[in-house]
């Protein structure tokens, strides 16, 4: 191997652990005490640092060393990943990003850009031990007067340490005749976990020093596990510190007392915790351990000999089929073997390019959480439905619109905490991410609770933005979908610095690109619901082939219930309700194909034709066709970009013989007939 | 090919001639990928006249636009000679059906004039300039333009609204 | 609805700067150009915190953190102070005013966002 090559493995391993990075950094935040988690990120950065040692690349050696050093004391207990560690090492892991993009990129770096983020690193990393400290707060009684609220200074402690308790006291507060509502009258004891040193918890402090009394001190050993209420009913007399101490340890954990009880000894115990811990990262190390890296280029070319296999297996058996002799029987037999070999390949090969929509999904943790901290506004990120599976190239390019509705969903659908509590909702604004797949297509849906779509204020901006001329007798439905419409949203404040003029429009011709369909969903107050519906791609199908007229046609066997030639007596005509066939009792509509889709057909009557039972969205439809030609596997093709996009078509495949045979898109179908009976 | 009387070597540009009711038209060799045979073709429904369908290209499949359907020319169906140009363009794929496919020529910049405002049979905003090789006029024919026309997507937009 | 923060400087640019920042990051902004300016401005809005600089022409900070201090609906307003090194006399006296909190010019804009951090949630 060339040192090129060797090069672009070292890059692409160091992309991986990158991303391994930054995935536990954000997982840290919900588990900080997960130490396999934490030692799976420091493994990561070694990896790393040695690596590009070993490549020469010295200065991404030594700032990986960095981030290494602060990795290391975390997995040894002595550094707690708080906010601002993982912050900084957020950063450092994005601008390691953007090393390594330019080393791959042949430029070249200026390292001279980290020296700032270094020596951040580097105070961070100087062994820190982690103290307590008892902080008694006594503020001014005129804080309010000058225009302070101390809740929020105690909350400023949060970013420098963990508060372990805190009690509130409210013996000063006189009673209702003598209260003064400008005055303050609480103070506060609290208790704080840091390794920060006393001056730094006492700059918290700055703004309300004057006129308030604050003592810190470091709390020793003895008194450090004694909650407040223990210390008070200390100072109160009321027990003796001993009795405290008994008490607290009374409280046994499980394992223990399940031991004791001889119900389990403690060497299982230790097996299972161990295994406790040993689970939940499975799922962060699975892509470590069991996969490969594989080439695109190579993973398309199969993908495309699979789909020349399926058209020559159809070819195969059409000839099998004309050419009828003695032998026909032993070569069906044998053909069936092939084509089930075939459709195992196909089925394998196709897999191989799905890959869950997690991966995508958890890049948008970090989004929210960024977005929410300078948007001010508290949101949580849900996400369901990580391990459905979608064709690599179509979550590539899902990626973007997902961004653009994600913002969209903090920016405008989510509410300030304010409005949320005035609204009777909780302060913390939810958006569901979720993934699932329904027949052959994949939905992901964005859903916030936040304030929903604004009808009337859509409606203005359509009509003064030119898109329709007036709101009348447009539906609910018809109007959310304006939003869509190019030209719609001018954006009129830049919300963003970066912001892109990225709009709803965009996000549309891109799902529609992928041959997917977008839809909206929203209540007032009640929030908003985006849902993309993708196609399972590389889209071999099962299909019935069919003729009307001159053409062959192709019905996915999904849809297809049954097929039959209905009796005359069975055929009704409702006036203004089209025609409907009678199936064991069951009233189907018909559907003419050969008028929907314009042909001219050679059987009209459809007791001398066959009608193909289909079900849409739990209603059943009978599509009426002249013949059923046979079944077989079918590759859908596209028609072409230049074609447009046509309702009932879904695409096209190549028969044997040569021909392009239209694949029937039986929603489309249904749509079209039921809105033409409805004019 | 260089011009003798100046002594540099002249810019010429290749195009693909080929005749649609006996009158000559051109377009740019390089948007060309290849020219087949007329095949079946399959019609797709509710699409415009001239969108005549779709073929099979070795697998892959292509529209086909007749042209002198679109242009609103006589036509007198297919015939021996009847081709299919498959061009790039910038929606995608297109092929077009044509009467008859002649020659591969190069042309220089300065034997291509300004495309005349009226009098042309189809509209000016087609045709790209006129081009003169030897004493035959060529009509050159901006792809881009004929494809991309409003009334595709409008009438697209139109059926799909039914 | 967004929180409105009042910035009361005669500098163009360091309302700019302040502007621009506090933007960014969520707040809406109204400028005043001096104190006088700057009790107009307050006037049928909800301002959730004042940033004002000390000196200034025609009502300087301090005369503004009083007046603030009287008024009905900014009495209990976070009004923070732009202050220089050598300014310490003044800052006590705005302290004395009323004012709540205070910054050292020059800052950077992380130090900004993370002062009104402290008053306004």
């Amino acid at each position: 191997m060339d040192i090129e090559k060797l090069l672009r493995v070292f890059i692409d391993e160091a992309v991986e652990r990158i991303g391994e990075i930054e995935d536990g950094l954000l997982e840290i935040e919900k588990s900080p005490q997960d130490m396999e988690l934490i030692n799976s990120i420091f493994r990561a950065a070694h990896t790393i640092k040695g690596s590009s040692g070993t490549f020469g690349l010295s200065d991404i050696s030594r700032f990986t060393h960095c981030m290494e050093e602060i990795l290391d004391l975390m997995r040894n207990g002595k550094l707690i990943p708080e906010k601002e560690i993982v912050n900084t090492l957020l950063e450092a892991n994005d601008i390691l990003k953007e090393m390594i993009e330019t080393v791959a990129s042949g430029g070249s770096f200026d390292f001279s850009r980290c020296e700032g983020l270094v020596s951040r690193m580097k105070s961070l990393a100087e062994k820190k031990e982690l103290r307590q400290f008892k902080i008694i707060f006594i503020p001014s009684a005129d804080l309010f007067r000058r225009g302070i609220e101390p809740t929020i200074i105690i909350e400023d402690l949060k970013n420098i340490g963990e508060i372990v308790d805190i009690q509130a006291y409210s013996d000063e507060v006189p009673t209702l005749s003598e209260f003064n509502p400008e005055e303050l009258y609480l103070r506060w004891d609290i208790l704080l976990r840091t390794d920060r040193e006393e001056s730094e918890i006492k700059e918290v402090f700055e703004f309300v020093e004057d006129g308030s009394k604050i003592k810190i001190f470091p709390v020793t050993d003895a008194e450090k596990d004694i909650p407040f209420l223990g210390q008070m009913l200390i100072k109160e007399g009321v027990v003796a510190p001993e009795d405290v101490d008994a008490a607290l340890k009374t409280q046994k954990r499980l394992g223990e007392i399940l031991v004791e009880e001889g119900k389990a000894t403690s060497e299982e115990i230790e097996r299972v915790i161990a295994k406790q811990r040993n689970s939940k990262q499975e799922s962060f190390k699975k892509s470590i351990t069991s996969t490969i890296r594989v080439d695109l280029g190579k993973l398309d070319h199969l993908v495309n000999i699979v789909g020349e296999m399926v058209i020559i297996h159809s070819m195969f058996q059409q000839f099998i089929n004309s050419n009828g002799n003695r032998e026909a029987e032993k070569l069906d037999l044998i053909f069936n073997q092939l084509q089930r070999i075939g459709k195992d390949i196909q089925e394998s090969v196709m897999s191989l390019r799905m890959l869950p929509v997690g991966e995508v999904f958890h890049r948008f943790t970090r989004l929210v959480r960024e977005l929410s901290e300078t948007r001010n506004k508290e949101i949580e990120l849900i996400i369901t439905g990580e391990e459905t599976e979608l064709d690599k190239g179509v979550l590539e390019k899902i990626t973007d619109p997902l961004v653009h509705l994600i913002r969209n969903a903090i920016d405008h659908g989510i509410e300030e905490t304010e409005e949320r509590i005035a609204k009777g909702k909780p302060a913390r604004g939810r958006i569901h991410l979720s993934a699932f797949q329904l027949g052959d297509s994949v939905y992901i849906e964005v859903e916030d609770d936040g304030r929903g779509l604004d009808r009337e204020k859509i409606l203005r901006k359509a009509l003064s933005a030119g898109l329709i001329n007036s709101g009348e007798g447009l539906t609910d439905d018809q109007i959310f979908n304006l939003i869509f419409q190019p030209g719609f949203s001018t954006a009129e404040k830049v919300t963003d610095i970066s912001g892109r003029g990225v709009g709803m429009d965009v996000v549309k011709k891109n799902i529609e690109s992928l041959n997917g369909k977008i839809f909206i969903r929203t209540k007032p107050d009640a929030g908003t619901t985006i849902s993309i519906k993708l196609p399972l791609t590389l889209a071999i199908i099962d299909g019935l082939t069919v003729g009307i007229g001159e053409e062959v046609f192709v019905i996915p066997i999904s849809s297809v219930i049954e097929s039959l030639r209905p009796e005359r007596c069975n055929v009704k005509t409702l006036n203004e309700k089209g025609e409907v066939i009678n199936v064991r009792d069951e009233y189907i509509p018909l559907l003419r194909l050969h008028e929907i889709l314009d042909i001219p057909a050679m059987k009209i009557k459809p007791w001398e034709a066959i009608v193909v039972v289909t079900s849409h969205e739990d209603k059943k439809y009978g599509l009426l066709v002249d013949d059923l030609i046979g079944q077989q596997q079918v590759v859908i093709k596209n028609l072409g970009n230049a074609m447009p996009k046509v309702r009932d078509i879904a695409g096209g495949t190549i028969l044997g013989d040569g021909r392009v045979a239209l694949v029937l898109d039986v929603p489309g179908i249904i749509d079209i007939a039921t809105k033409a009976l409805m004019n | 090919m260089v011009k003798e009387n100046q002594g540099q070597i002249e810019e010429k540009q290749q195009f693909v001639t080929f005749y649609l009711n006996e009158e000559a038209y051109a377009i740019e060799a390089l948007s060309v990928q290849e020219i087949i045979e007329l095949t079946n073709i399959t019609k797709v429904p509710h699409l415009p006249g001239f969108l005549k369908g779709v073929i099979n290209l070795r697998g892959t499949i292509v529209p086909v636009v007749d042209l002198k359907m679109k242009f609103g020319m006589h036509s007198e169906g297919y015939k021996k000679h009847t081709c299919v140009i498959v061009t790039e363009f910038t929606g995608g794929v297109m092929g077009l059906i044509v009467d008859a496919v002649s020659d591969v020529l190069a042309m220089s910049e300065e034997t291509i004039s300004e495309p005349p405002s009226f009098g042309a049979r189809i509209k000016t905003e087609f045709i790209k300039g006129m081009g003169r090789f030897g004493d035959d006029l060529v009509i050159i024919l901006d792809v881009d333009r004929v494809l991309t026309d409003e009334e595709v997507s409008v009438l697209s937009e139109a059926k799909e609204a039914q | 609805m967004a929180k409105t923060v009042l910035i009361v400087d005669d500098s163009t640019s360091m309302r700019q700067m302040v502007s621009f920042t506090l933007k960014d990051a969520g707040y809406e902004i109204v400028e005043a150009v001096n104190g006088r300016d700057a009790l107009n401005k307050v006037n049928g809005r909800k301002i959730e915190m004042v940033i004002t600089d000390l000196n200034m022409p025609e009502m300087d900070g301090i005369e503004l953190i009083r007046q603030l201090r009287c008024s009905a609906g900014l009495r209990f307003t976070p009004i923070v102070m732009l202050t220089t090194e050598s300014q310490e006399s003044k800052k006590e006296e705005g302290k004395r005013a009323g004012a709540s909190g205070w910054i050292v010019k020059p800052f950077t804009p992380e130090q900004l966002v993370s002062v009104v951090k402290k008053f306004v949630r």
